[in-house]
């Protein structure tokens, strides 16, 4: 790379990389100033730079081989490149799993301790609280922000965090919080989630009590989250 | 501009008070010229990592080899007896990382990279960016400021201690990310003048170590963190895999802090520090993380489980650092020592 060529890197699950005595041009021909001489360009269309790279790639789980990918198309799932998946069995059962604690919580709760039959919650809904979330979330990182995003990222973020404790403690043992939190109202009208927030104040206080760093639980637990929240979000 | 510059160029530590036995001793000693050992308190420290007084210490040893320290002969920064204390302290810091990321055997080297993307991925620590580009006062954001002045007014320094130490083709990666964190040839670029910059247009003492009264031990393990890796050779390969995972979780919080700035109602002169790392890092993340630890990986493949180490060692710091951040506020408490209101020393 000594010589005076220009180079592009592709990388891996990240941007293009150019290098060399190049030019940036918008289509009128004008030129676009360079920071620096090594550039990032965006390459999973989210950045807020464009065509410059600002990391949101890593935000929303952006997949893409370093090499040609093959013919048969995009393989969202399966990392790319020579090197194979280190967990691609885990990512998809671990969110299997997850899906399948979250049924059967739900299924364990049909009825209250007074006998009467609960308002039902969904799997759906839960899994639509940390996609409701995540949205917020993401919007805010692509258009500018304004004082609406920050208000709906202020009302994104703990519903956030406390989905996602609501999916920790649902895999740990979801019954108890979620047959107590859907007996209560109707709190979180503003994002169209009856009873929500009740169930998320229940959950997070429940899992609060269970985040003790030392519970070896929670590193499985969390990496599982992870995986499920990627296959929510994709 | 000028004045900024002037304070960046004048890199002088003054010394801090004491906070208990182990800085005392340290303290105590170097007004004296070297020589004469170092007495080691008998006091353990239950938590090193967070240890006001520990992290204190150690903090001045490290900083023999990147400033003057007002008062102290410069000839400390080798003398055995300092090197010997330092050892003691080390000790401590080590045993410590290892309980809280305990090394993972068996790393595949070919693996290095997508290691460290999987770590990346998973790691969940507390929301601090978050927090400050929704919620944060004005003294919580500026609080943040003076916790970061502890390494942004020497950015990128104790990761270039590898340069030397690598071969030709991660030693390339290191110095591609370095060239522009130095500014590229432009002082005025250089990240850690951005960053006293920032400190200034808000206000505050951008002079270096200007505020290391008020910073916690958990705030100056971190700084003492890369140190530590970048002073020992046989540390090369956490050093890399710090810078790593520094680069590769950079860039979003970044934006975040930029646009705390900016809910606050502050312009670019306060901003740019954060938009330009915006843009940096995420150049650099690829770098960092499949040139410079992958190659790294490649070439001395024993190395693998260190880069790692260092990887998560970073994460669990900032976790810890981030933790204290929040519930200090939470409890409504400053997250410093003192408010940083209360004024600087000597202010």
């Amino acid at each position: 790379m000594g010589d005076e060529s220009v180079t592009i890197t592709a990388y891996q699950d990240g941007p293009y990389l150019v290098r060399g005595p190049f030019r940036m041009l918008d289509q009128e021909g004008r030129q676009i100033t360079m920071q620096r001489r090594t550039v990032a360009l965006c390459r999973c269309g989210k950045s807020r730079l464009r065509p410059l790279c600002d990391g949101t790639h890593r935000a929303i789980g952006f997949r893409a081989s370093s090499g040609t990918e093959n013919q048969s198309g995009i393989e969202n799932q399966s990392p790319p490149g020579q090197t194979q998946p280190i967990q691609a069995v885990d990512l998809s059962s671990s969110s299997l799993a997850a899906e399948d604690e979250l049924r059967r919580a739900q299924r364990g709760s049909t009825v209250n301790a007074n006998g009467s039959r609960p308002r039902p919650v969904s799997r759906g809904t839960l899994l639509g609280l940390v996609r409701d979330a995540e949205q917020c979330l993401y919007q805010s990182l692509e258009g500018p922000c304004t004082a609406t995003d920050y208000a709906a990222m202020s009302l994104a973020e703990p519903l956030l965090t406390a989905a996602r404790r609501l999916l920790e403690w649902g895999v740990l043992n979801a019954r108890q919080t979620i047959s107590s939190g859907r007996s209560n109202g109707h709190g979180s009208a503003r994002l169209g989630r009856p009873g929500s927030t009740e169930l998320v104040a229940r959950a997070l206080a429940s899992a609060q009590r269970l985040q003790s760093p030392a519970d070896p639980r929670l590193h499985q637990v969390r990496s599982l989250l992870t995986d499920a929240k990627r296959a929510l979000v994709s | 501009m000028s004045v900024t510059l002037r304070s960046v160029d004048d890199r002088a530590l003054v010394v801090p008070g004491p906070r208990g036995p182990w800085s005392e001793e340290l303290l105590g000693a170097l007004v004296h010229a070297p020589g004469t050992d170092i007495p080691i308190p008998n006091e353990e420290p239950v938590d090193p990592l967070g240890d006001d007084d520990l992290q204190l210490a150690l903090y001045v040893c490290y900083e023999l080899h990147y400033a003057d320290v007002a008062g102290v002969e410069d000839r400390w920064e080798w003398a055995p007896a300092l090197l010997a204390f330092r050892r003691q302290l080390e000790d401590r810091m080590e045993a410590g990382l290892e309980r809280l990321t305990p090394t993972v055997l068996g790393a595949e080297a070919s693996e290095v990279g997508n290691l460290l993307q999987q770590i990346v991925a998973e790691d969940d620590g507390p929301p601090l960016s978050r927090y400050l580009e929704t919620q944060a006062e004005l003294e919580q954001a500026l609080e943040h400021v003076v916790h970061r002045s502890a390494y942004q007014l020497k950015e990128a320094d104790p990761h270039s201690w590898a340069i030397p130490r690598l071969s030709a083709r991660p030693k390339a990666a290191l110095l591609e990310v370095q060239f522009d964190e130095y500014g590229a040839g432009r002082p005025e670029r250089m990240h850690s003048v951005l960053f006293a910059e920032t400190m200034t247009a808000l206000g505050l003492d951008a002079s270096y170590g200007a505020y290391i009264d008020l910073l916690p031990g958990v705030t100056l393990a971190g700084v003492n963190l890369i140190s530590y890796f970048g002073l020992h050779r046989r540390l090369r390969g956490a050093l890399v895999g710090h810078l790593a995972a520094f680069e590769m979780t950079s860039s979003i919080p970044n934006r975040r802090y930029g646009n705390a700035w900016r809910r606050l109602g502050y312009g670019a002169d306060v901003t740019n520090f954060y938009d330009e790392h915006v843009e940096a890092d995420a150049v650099h993340e690829s770098i960092a993380a499949w040139d410079l630890a992958g190659g790294l990986a490649r070439v001395e493949p024993h190395l693998a489980e260190d880069i790692l180490f260092g990887a998560r060692s970073l994460l669990a710091l900032e976790a810890r650092w981030a933790q204290h951040l929040l519930d200090a506020w939470r409890d409504g408490r400053s997250s410093l020592l003192r408010s940083v209101t209360s004024g600087s020393r000597g202010g």
